[in-house]
């Protein structure tokens, strides 16, 4: 009996240092966020308080109040991150495909101004397209904002897309067309399905840099486009806490509700980076 | 029943230099199960995927019942490759795997339910409907790539490597089921192998490919008695030779004259003289006699091999597995070459060959 009290002795501890790092994990994304909590439905709260004095709903009602820009604040950012993902991903598929499948001369270089805008800071290109933008018109439009979002998404989405390729094998599609399916029946119902983790990891990648991109939008939408963030910089330095807290939350929520809906494609078999030859 | 023939066939891959098959011509009976065999990289996968229609026919035809299909797709060729690596699709249950082929011609359901359930029985997997791929073995996963196959009826089989990602034990099962379906269903079958073992199970025909160029297309026996060359000897395992000129029906060699059975080789010509280690007998018969000192025994439990030197070649033999008298190490015996067993590879022919590797 002693012997296996030994042996269950290590595991329980392991287990117990395992749930105290994920408690900890858990609340210090967590912990941060209860403050916003407390501060939008705040109305005033003054050091050395430890709870808010008075209590009020105002900037939720600011928030779904239609005559404020916060509702058109948030439909832009859907639009302009929406329309980033699915550009993205009619670049990232093919692009993807030729990296992680093909050998070609000078692959390196490819791959490496690929990476660039990952590896440079955005901004110092957004300099110099902001002016070109502007001459032919695309400054402080949605499509402007759109293109130059893709600076930085595009990286995301072709190095994971060429992964998922990497472990590809295209003798799928043969066998499919050997079994008789035509190229569109195999394209449905064998490279999509393959393929479609890595597409959902790039995306949520796309998505979430073009939901959060700040510098970028003020630059080529020159305070015309409104997103959320800019919102959110302007409450923020405003000194409105309430208004800002309450902001914060609005634009942190889909990025966790994207990190719900797709987390099974980050881990485990289906991962984006596993792929369809690894089965 | 469908008959294949491929007409002066030829593949050159887009950034190749040389074509990986070179003007291949076959002819495959209705019916008839055939071996492609080859050394990897030799042209005999390229070649299957030409008749599958799942690459382009660079030069040449390929042809079933006498019609040439080079411009039909994949698709509706009705032929079906079982790959090597068996390919199930692994988001499908192995019910949706096999019936893949019969949802693509838009069978009505209840017919493919019922057609999988009868391949599954057939493949001995029944009850498996509802499993994933990656709960299968390798040998299951291999037979359940068969089922697929079979289901849809195809007019020709192809099989890649069907046996080599096997263990020893389900090669002989999975040997067994290949023979007994093909068998069955008649079906005209060309499999793809490196492995002259499991070509000569197999096969009613082998075509030997090397380098992209067929060199012998016969039964299995032959590659063993008569083979074309000396690497297609050499390819097939262990034989002796010696060379000499032939005369008639003689061949003079620096260690005596040796009556054969051939013929349709030029009077005068160089041959090499070719004779397995199981075909030469332990005894002094007179004619077709070579005497040589004994350089050493090896007992094989089902065999004895003998090493002999013969006009500076190394020559094994195999013996009984009983000791016979007077032929001990160290000392002088004799060793008689049946003419019928002696087959002669003309010299000439073997100067086009690349040098061998073994």
């Amino acid at each position: 009996m002693s012997e296996i009290q030994k042996q269950q002795a290590p595991r329980k501890q392991v287990n117990i240092i395992r749930n105290i790092v994920l408690l900890g994990i858990v609340l210090g994304v967590l912990l941060p966020m209860l403050p916003q909590l407390i501060w939008s439905i705040t109305h005033r709260w003054y050091f050395p308080d430890l709870i808010p004095s008075e209590w009020s709903a105002r900037s939720w009602e600011y928030i779904v109040n239609p005559n404020t820009r916060v509702i058109r604040a948030f439909l832009n950012s859907l639009v302009i991150a929406s329309a980033v993902t699915v550009i993205g991903i009619v670049i990232g598929v093919p692009a993807g495909k030729a990296l992680g499948m093909y050998k070609f001369k000078l692959k390196w270089l490819v791959e490496l101004i690929i990476l660039a805008p990952a590896i440079v800071p955005s901004l110092a290109a957004t300099m110099g397209i902001q002016v070109i933008f502007i001459r032919i018109g695309l400054a402080d439009t949605m499509l402007g904002v759109i293109l130059v979002h893709l600076i930085p998404t595009l990286p995301y989405m072709i190095v994971t897309l060429s992964g998922v390729f990497a472990n590809y094998d295209p003798e799928f599609e043969e066998q499919a067309r050997s079994l008789g399916a035509n190229r569109a029946k195999t394209f449905f119902l064998i490279t999509l399905p393959a393929v479609f983790p890595g597409i959902v990891t790039g995306s949520m990648f796309a998505f979430l840099i073009s939901w959060g991109q700040y510098i970028l939008t003020i630059l080529v939408g020159g305070g015309r486009i409104i997103t959320l963030p800019i919102l959110l910089f302007s409450f923020t330095g405003s000194g409105d806490n309430s208004i800002a807290s309450a902001l914060s939350i609005v634009f942190v929520l889909p990025a966790i509700i994207i990190l719900i809906v797709t987390s099974k494609f980050l881990s485990g078999k289906s991962s984006g980076m596993g792929g369809f030859g690894s089965i | 029943m469908t008959s294949v023939t491929l007409r002066n066939l030829q593949k050159t891959y887009d950034n190749a230099t040389e074509p990986a098959v070179k003007d291949l011509n076959l002819e495959i009976k209705a019916g008839e199960l055939v071996a492609l065999l080859g050394p990897s990289g030799c042209g005999k996968t390229t070649t299957l995927k030409m008749v599958a229609g799942l690459h382009d026919v660079t030069e040449g035809e390929v042809l079933f019942n006498g019609v040439a299909v080079n411009n039909i797709k994949p698709e509706k060729r009705e032929v079906v490759m079982v790959y090597q690596n068996y390919l199930l699709f692994p988001y499908m249950n192995v019910e949706d795997n096999i019936g893949f082929g019969l949802r693509m011609r838009k069978v009505p359901k209840a017919e493919i339910a019922d057609r999988v359930g009868k391949m599954l029985k057939l493949v001995q997997l029944e009850g498996f409907e509802k499993r994933k791929p990656s709960q299968l073995s390798g040998g299951q996963k291999q037979r359940i790539a068969l089922a697929r196959a079979l289901i849809i009826r195809p007019k020709i089989l192809l099989l890649d490597e069907p046996l080599s990602n096997l263990d020893a034990h389900l090669r002989d099962e999975m040997r067994e089921m290949i023979l007994n379906i093909h068998r069955e269903f008649g079906l005209t079958t060309i499999f793809v192998t490196h492995d002259q073992e499991e070509a000569v199970l197999l096969a009613d025909r082998i075509a030997l490919m090397f380098d992209g160029v067929l060199q012998q297309y016969s039964p299995p026996k032959e590659f063993y008695e008569k083979p074309r060359t000396k690497r297609i000897a050499s390819f097939f395992g262990n034989h002796n030779r010696l060379y000499g000129v032939l005369q008639g029906t003689v061949v003079h060699t620096a260690i005596g004259d040796f009556a054969t059975e051939q013929v349709g080789i030029p009077d005068g010509s160089k041959v090499c003289l070719v004779i397995r280690p199981q075909s030469v007998l332990l005894e002094h018969s007179g004619a077709n006699c070579i005497k040589a000192v004994i350089n050493r025994i090896i007992y094989m439990g089902t065999y004895i091999r003998y090493r002999i030197t013969v006009d500076g070649n190394e020559w094994d033999i195999m013996g009984d597995p009983h000791p016979l008298a007077g032929y001990e190490e160290g000392k002088e015996a004799c060793f008689t070459l049946p003419k019928d067993k002696i087959w002669l590879i003309p010299e000439t022919l073997e100067t086009q060959e690349t040098p061998e590797r073994i």
